[in-house]
């Protein structure tokens, strides 16, 4: 007897004022973990398809070429591809390093990667020299049998 | 006096809450409904790493989608196929609605150097000469 009243006394019910709360936090949640499609990409600017030639002193191009092995080679010096960028500052930072050109010379079957590796660490040269940057993508030569 | 102050005090102020899941509601799905993700679907690429990778604006960008199929270089632009010889057209088309012009070069890093060698022939010829070459930002390369 005393036992049923008991249970008709209390009304089940389930708390509902916090939940505003828990799907605010699911929203702020959302709003901090979803990353939206930034790109990242290594900038450069082609040269232009002018019918006059611009002159440059030749002993201030730098050669980098680059075979489809992925061998590096700065002015016919073969250079480990990670030590791009410390050679390059040692050219920066000779007397005529402020007027040199990096000219960047793939062969055809060279692999994509290759160039953009020797690029990044261009890149990384001219931002440690803090000189302008004066990359130049030359058009592919045929590979040496 | 001192009475009728008493029985003011007797409401106890309360902000309805009831409401707030409501309007975290609605601005879930403001959210939800005004967000826009990116339509280009490209190729399947693996893109190259880079060290100095930086962050580029992509108001005015336009990709170019480069992979390989054996010997033969696939390019893709909007989501079609294309030869590598109408880049020129559709670039300088693209040039024309937006002068400032970016384009992405989104290259998978084994293609031979050849595609994209001529690929950036054919943006010289479209005299869009302002080119970002996509790779993903790492703190080393392996």
């Amino acid at each position: 007897m005393l036992f049923k009243r008991k249970k008709t006394l209390q009304k089940p019910e389930i708390p509902t004022a916090s939940l505003g709360d828990i799907t605010f936090l699911m929203l702020i949640f959302f709003l901090v973990t979803s990353s939206f499609n930034t790109e990242m990409g290594l900038q450069i600017v082609l040269p232009e398809e002018s019918k006059e030639t611009i002159t440059v002193l030749s002993k201030n191009i730098v050669h980098v070429r680059i075979n489809r092995f992925g061998d590096v080679r700065i002015e016919n010096d073969p250079v480990e591809w990670t030590s791009v960028a410390d050679k390059a500052i040692e050219l920066l930072n000779q007397p005529n390093g402020d007027s040199l050109i990096f000219s960047i010379i793939p062969t055809r079957s060279a692999k994509y990667d290759y160039m953009i590796r020797v690029f990044d660490q261009l890149k990384i040269a001219f931002e440690k020299t803090q000189k302008k940057e004066k990359i130049s993508l030359s058009p592919a030569e045929d590979d040496e049998m | 006096m001192k009475k009728h102050f008493e029985k003011v005090e007797e409401t106890s102020p309360s902000i309805p809450t009831s409401t707030t899941s409501d309007i975290v509601f609605l601005l879930l799905i403001f959210f939800m409904v005004t967000t826009v993700f990116r339509t280009e679907q490209g190729l399947r690429i693996d893109l190259p790493q880079a060290l100095s990778s930086k962050k580029i604006e992509t108001k005015n960008l336009a990709h170019v989608w480069i992979g390989y199929d054996g010997d033969r270089g696939v390019v893709s632009i909007d989501d079609r196929i294309v030869p590598i010889g109408q880049i020129k057209n559709i670039i300088e088309q693209k040039k024309r609605v937006n002068p400032n012009l970016i384009v992405s070069i989104m290259a998978d890093k084994n293609t031979p150097y050849w595609i994209s060698n001529d690929v950036f022939g054919q943006l010289i010829k479209a005299n869009a000469l302002h080119v970002s070459l996509s790779a993903k930002k790492v703190n080393a390369i392996k």
